[in-house]
């Protein structure tokens, strides 16, 4: 049934105890963090025993095998109440967990995935550099081969999770001639490995509950066995996994719209009340009915190509052979999403800042906050400009 | 290990209720809108729950969730299980209509004699009709110890310890297993689902019995004899919220006056 867009009974259970438990274990310390700037270990850990680090992993590694589409679904949940504890959490599985069980052999599966889904080892993603950012392929850190070891040398920068990841995922140069085609190639590397330091942590105007860091690699000994999928083989392993993490982030996106929306109809309500009847204003309806338009289109779109993602990692994960022609179009979709998706939200919470005026200015109070949050939706995992190049770069060569 | 047969088999009945927060109700005629309203777990039964998992981690207990209905209420068996019951078993009465509260009943109490049971718990009451009956009911018809509101279990071989709320008293009854007690709420540690375990339930093979597998007397089951003459709503308070102006002083002076009113 290829127009059926419902969830199925397990996936509806699964929303409403994450929101149940969201709602009581995890908003009431939300604004306390966020205020204070620090980690929120004390969630962390709840969310952690009620299995929220491991949702897409498949039931042998760990995980509690939801796919990708379960993973959405907490996403969407999640970021709908907090976009730092989405983050933490996004980070960790999106584009460090997720790319492990696609790439790594039964060794590195079973060595890493279990205590990862538990939680009980974080994950983070290290890709960007100060020359390398949107220019992603431009990796000045390296990786020399030195016996059965690697040692890697450079610096990668606004590492999300950084200081309380255990297990990075890092992408240096193996041969900087060949460039990306061929001389990127992805490392596991844990915390503790020699050479490796976690470095400043960035003070940002959002998801301030969610630590992002420099991380430094001074002649950091890696062994070999590490290297995910093959030497060479890296720039792939990356744009995989964030063909994954953009299609699931937008999932979070929409959370964050829906709670937009949520609170400009409390708003209309609680005037309402009021006698301040300021729901017959025209103003005021296109904002409301504008967001619900995009938000509908949106929630389609996401979760449509949310379960192409699934598919295309299903077929990766069992090594059966991908197309080209799929895998560009997952991600041209994913693409797509991210770019729709984070711009709907932000949309939607500048409406409901402008509607709760000098309420939505005011420091503390949870629309200002979700005004700062939202705004990364169109920054990580690949700048809203970069996914523009990566459509148009698709859709002239290959029609819509 | 030991063996699934020489644990104590703890059997929680779980009644699949309308979900009472998506109830609407007709403006006009006041009648309740019941279509698309998705079944689910009476509250009161969610303690149930709790109270079985705490033994089944207390004293290893199999615990089973029995659950009467339609198909449909197989979902919320379901999600019984995803609580980390160990299995579930589904009575399915499609085809007799509504029950009245006995005959209900008696197909439990018939499906218990199936399934096998050490001890079994119910809610106090359901959130829906709150008769309260099932459970005492239940215990007549298998002729077994009950006792209701109950806070605190204790087992010790095929003895059986209970606090009960009784009126305002805080009661100890012992007696022996098999027995039956309904639960008082928010007396067992409130369990969580988690992911895994929600995957899990999904998967689980569900025990379905009908009316042909037990052993009952088609013509004495009997449809509820309730009739529901009409269905209303409190009267909505149509109060407003004031807004007050004026010094602080003045202001505090009135809402205290206001106060001393209550
Ligand atoms: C809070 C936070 C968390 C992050 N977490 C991680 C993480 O966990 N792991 C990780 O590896 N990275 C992470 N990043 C880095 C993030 O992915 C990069 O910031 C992003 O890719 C943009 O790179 P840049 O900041 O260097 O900007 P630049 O690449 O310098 O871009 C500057 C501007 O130029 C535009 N631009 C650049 N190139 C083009 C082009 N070809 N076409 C059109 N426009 C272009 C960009 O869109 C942008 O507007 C994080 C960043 C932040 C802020």
């Amino acid at each position: 049934m290829p127009f059926d867009f419902s969830f199925t009974k397990e996936q509806e259970c699964f929303r409403e105890f994450v929101k149940e438990f969201l709602e009581n274990e995890v908003v009431p310390y939300v604004g306390k963090y966020d205020k204070l700037e620090k980690v929120p270990t004390v969630t962390i850990k709840k969310l952690a025993k009620a299995g929220f680090f491991g949702v897409p992993i498949p039931e042998k590694y760990g995980g509690a095998g939801f796919g990708e589409i379960g993973y959405s679904i907490m996403l969407e949940e999640l970021a709908r109440v907090d976009n730092a504890h989405a983050t933490i959490i996004g980070a960790h599985t999106g584009i460090c967990l997720v790319p492990i069980w696609l790439f790594g052999n039964e060794e590195q599966r079973e060595k890493y995935l279990p205590s990862m889904c538990k939680g009980e080892k974080i994950g983070a993603f290290g890709l960007t550099e100060p020359e390398a950012g949107s220019d992603a392929a431009n990796i000045q850190t390296t990786a020399e081969k030195d016996g059965g070891e690697y040692v890697l040398n450079g610096t990668k920068m606004f590492i999300s999770n950084g200081e309380i990841a255990d297990v990075f995922l890092v992408f240096a140069a193996t041969n900087k001639a060949l460039g990306a085609r061929g001389g990127i190639t992805a490392f596991i590397v844990e915390k503790d490995f020699p050479g490796f330091k976690v470095g400043v942590k960035e003070k940002k105007m959002g998801i301030r509950a969610a630590p992002t860091n420099e991380i430094v690699f001074d002649n950091c000994r890696v062994p070999e066995e590490n290297v995910l999928g093959k030497v060479g083989y890296g720039f792939i392993v990356a744009l995989t996994a964030l063909d994954g993490g953009r299609a699931t982030l937008s999932a979070g996106t929409l959370g964050g719209t829906r709670w937009a929306i949520e609170k400009m109809i409390e708003y209309v309500k609680l005037n309402d009340k009021l006698d301040r009847k300021i729901g017959d204003k025209e103003m005021v309806q296109w904002f409301i009915a504008n967001s619900a338009i995009e938000y509908e289109a949106a929630r389609h779109l996401v979760y449509q190509t949310v379960a192409m993602v699934e598919q295309y990692f299903h077929k990766i994960a069992n090594k059966e052979k991908v197309s080209r022609a799929f895998r560009e179009k997952v991600s041209r979709y994913s693409a797509m999403v991210k770019a729709l998706s984070s711009e709907t939200a932000s949309r939607a919470i500048e409406r409901t800042l402008q509607l709760y005026s000098s309420l939505g200015y005011t420091e503390g109070l949870p629309v200002e906050k979700a005004f700062r949050d939202s705004i990364i939706g169109e920054i990580y995992e690949g700048t809203n400009e970069i996914q523009r190049w990566i459509i148009a770069r698709d859709i002239v060569e290959r029609g819509l | 290990m030991r063996e699934v047969s020489e644990k104590m088999k703890v059997v929680a009945c779980i009644k699949p209720i309308y979900n009472p927060e998506k109830v609407k109700v007709h403006k006009r005629t006041e009648t309740l809108l019941l279509d698309d309203v998705p079944l689910t777990i009476n509250p009161y039964d969610k303690f149930v729950i709790d109270a079985a998992l705490y033994l089944q981690k207390e004293i290893n207990a199999h615990v089973i969730a029995l659950c009467l209905g339609n198909p449909e209420a197989e979902n919320v068996l379901r999600k019984a299980l995803s609580f980390g019951i160990n299995e579930g078993v589904m009575v399915n009465a499609p085809s007799l209509g509504e029950l009245n509260s006995l005959s209900q009943s008696y197909l439990l109490s018939e499906a218990m004699k199936k399934i096998g049971f050490d001890l079994i718990l119910c809610g106090k009451t359901s959130q829906d009709y709150r008769s309260g009956l099932t459970g005492p009911q239940m215990a007549e018809l298998l002729n077994i110890p009950f006792i209701p509101n109950v806070k605190e279990i204790r087992i010790e071989k095929r003895e059986l310890t209970v606090k009960a709320k009784f009126q305002d008293q805080i009661i100890q009854v012992s007696t022996h297993l098999p027995a039956l007690l309904t639960i008082q709420e928010n007396s067992f540690p409130k369990r969580y689902q988690t992911s895994w375990e929600i995957h899990k339930a999904y998967k689980k093979e569900i025990k379905v019995l009908t009316v042909k597998d037990l052993n009952i007397k088609e013509e004495a089951l009997r449809e509820a004899v309730t009739k529901v003459k009409k269905k209303f709503l409190p009267s909505e308070t149509k109060k407003r919220p004031q807004i007050l102006e004026g010094k602080p002083k003045q202001l505090a002076h009135y809402l205290l006056k206001q106060l001393e009113k209550y």
